[in-house]
């Protein structure tokens, strides 16, 4: 049996989380028991993707520490019958992964982003060298846990009659929160966005990030940016694409004002489509991207914000 | 008080890292090594909170061969008092938990108030032997801190979440992984290398490593990229043509 982890946001299931499904369908063979952390999640959906079971882990405690929400998935995770454990490779998940395999302790592969069956092994790819180079993996034991990198593998529908279970459990935690800074309301995380509109030094100070804003507002987008922009201090290091940031790949990026440094490439080189808009016609980024502007973004942004809001307004 | 810092050595990520022909691994032969970024965050921190102190021992710990004797003696120009190095001949070829178990047996013996690592290695990125060390332990564990500050005998660490940036206050004993810090890493003074040269760097021998279980099989550079589009109109035009291919060709809007 294969046990997922789940993650909600205000009790939606994640799209990362339901192309696990999808991804543990054409992987292993087994039934598949979805599971979350929380007070009231959406679960129907992950039937409609796939699961056999869903165990709502319950507890009435909003409670954002990792270490809280691995204490409180360890008792159940014990059960004999799983095999394989399956976590999205997101900021958290990678590290719940990590310490739910440490207390079961089984071998643990992160960010994984291909598998193949080959003479009965299975094996796994994952990025390694900040994504100069690819390695693959086979793990030893019959019991493992892995995780798999978001926007990867497109989440099929695969309806299915699903058993729902719900287990009170308790967070135990030794780590407490003192303070939080919240976002903005409605901001949506670079690591998890489907579009990313990001920006370099050629947004020259804080204000030139507005327009990149408003291209993301129509375009649903996240709003990404350089080391060199945050080092600035003009928008803040959650934001950060590359090596010392996070590590994306969106169906769309935009790099506005973005020179494309190895380190910034590290971070957002498996994006899907790579759009890069830029006044210097030698900058790294085109030899990357599958479309280029040579041109200054001031002019290109705003006009481009126009343009999407056109076609959103025919469709 | 006491931190042991883990340091990792890892090829700079900085330089283009190729594979090699046959697949057989990385061709690391021209590349620089370095101490793992996020370790050295690590140490700056460990640095920060045995000054605000006033007192304490940093200890670096690592598993490696004899060239990461140079990475250690940076950690202690850098300010570490002392360094333990888990002498293995081949590094590259053992899985994350027996490198986890081979610094856990040495941890148990040094019985420190805090280990600090990096959130990963950025050549092979587990990102997991943190995590397996702090369960074995029964330690408090925080993984991507991004700043720390120490007063009245308690630790409070910055980390970003999913709602925001967060505060938290973690309780000895503990183990804390760095994230990219809001600081950055001291360049070793003079003073300090020569410093280093004096400090204790005690070398010890492995009897046997269980079994790995996890296995390198091949290695592969990433995927050619097709050359992509330069679009090569006067504006407006070139925008309409972007938005254009964008829906029709790339099918992403
Ligand atoms: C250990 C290490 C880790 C690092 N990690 C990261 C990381 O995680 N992420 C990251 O991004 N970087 C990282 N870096 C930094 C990286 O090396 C580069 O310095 C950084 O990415 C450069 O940012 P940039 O492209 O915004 O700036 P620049 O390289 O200065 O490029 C700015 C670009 O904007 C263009 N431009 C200027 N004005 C305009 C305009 N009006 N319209 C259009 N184009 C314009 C210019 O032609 C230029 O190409 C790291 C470096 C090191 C050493
Ligand atoms: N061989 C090693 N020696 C010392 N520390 C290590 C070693 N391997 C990993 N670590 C530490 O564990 C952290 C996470 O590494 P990893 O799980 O390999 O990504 C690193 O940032 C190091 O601090």
């Amino acid at each position: 049996m294969i046990a997922i982890y789940m993650e909600h946001k205000n009790g939606k299931l994640k799209k990362h989380s339901l192309e696990l499904l999808t991804f543990a369908k054409n992987a292993f063979e087994g039934e598949i028991t979805a599971f979350s952390v929380g007070k009231e999640v959406n679960y129907q959906e992950s039937f409609n993707y796939g699961a056999d079971h869903f165990v709502l882990l319950f507890t009435e405690n909003e409670n954002i520490h990792e270490e809280g929400i691995a204490n409180a998935i360890k008792s159940f995770v014990k059960r004999k019958e799983f095999k394989i454990f399956i976590f999205p490779a997101s900021n958290t998940g990678r590290d719940i992964a990590a310490r739910v395999s440490a207390f079961l302790d089984l071998p643990l592969l992160q960010d994984i982003v291909e598998f193949k069956k080959e003479n009965d092994n299975l094996l796994f790819k994952r990025p390694i060298v900040a994504g100069k180079a690819y390695v693959w993996e086979k793990i030893n034991t019959e019991r493992f846990a892995i995780s798999v990198r978001p926007n990867v593998f497109p989440p099929e529908e695969n309806k299915k009659e699903g058993k729902f279970e719900k287990i009170d459990v308790s967070i135990e935690e030794k780590i407490k929160l003192i303070d939080i800074k919240e976002k903005e309301e409605g901001e949506i995380d670079v690591a998890e966005a489907e579009i990313i509109v990001s920006g370099g030094r050629g947004v020259g100070g804080p204000d030139g990030f507005k327009p990149l804003k408003e291209l993301a507002k129509v375009l649903g987008a996240a709003v990404g940016a350089s080391r060199a922009a945050v080092d600035a201090g003009w928008i803040d290091h959650s934001h950060q694409v590359g090596q010392t940031g996070k590590t994306v790949s969106p169906k769309l990026y935009i790099a506005c004002g973005i020179s494309g440094a190895l380190q910034h490439l590290a971070g957002m080189r498996t994006s899907k489509v790579i759009v890069a808009i830029n006044k210097d016609p030698n900058a790294q980024i085109f030899e990357i991207a599958d479309y280029g502007i040579v041109s200054d973004l001031f002019e290109i942004v705003p006009a481009l914000t126009e343009e999407i809001k056109k076609l959103k307004g025919d469709t | 008080m006491k931190i042991i810092v883990l340091t990792k050595r890892v090829p700079d990520t900085g330089t283009p890292i190729k594979v090699k022909g046959d697949g057989s691994g990385l061709d690391l032969s021209s590349i620089p090594f370095v101490m793992n970024p996020y370790d050295e965050y690590a140490l700056e921190a460990a640095l920060k909170v045995k000054e605000k102190k006033g007192e304490g021992e940093i200890v670096l710990l690592a598993v490696g061969n004899d060239e990461y004797k140079e990475t250690i003696r940076h950690g202690l120009a850098m300010g570490a008092d002392r360094a333990k190095l888990i002498k293995v001949e081949n590094p590259f070829v053992l899985d994350a938990i027996q490198v986890a178990n081979l610094l856990l047996e040495e941890i148990k013996k040094e019985e420190p108030d805090a280990v600090f690592c990096g959130k990963k290695a950025v050549d092979d990125e587990r990102s997991y032997v943190h995590a397996f060390i702090a369960q074995k332990m029964n330690y408090s564990y925080l993984y991507g801190a991004v700043n720390i500050d120490f007063g009245d005998d308690k630790l409070k660490i910055m980390k970003e979440t999913e709602r925001g940036l967060a505060t938290f206050e973690v309780p000895f004993p503990c183990l804390i992984s760095f994230d990219k810090c809001q600081f950055e890493a001291r360049y070793p003074s003079l003073r300090g290398i020569m410093a280093a040269k004096k400090k204790p760097l005690e070398e010890l021998e492995v009897q046997n490593i269980p079994e790995n279980r996890v296995v390198s099989i091949k290695f592969e550079p990433p995927p050619p990229k097709k050359p992509g589009k330069i679009i090569d109109l006067p504006f407006p035009d070139n925008v309409k043509e972007l938005v254009r291919l964008l829906k029709e060709e790339a099918k992403v809007l």
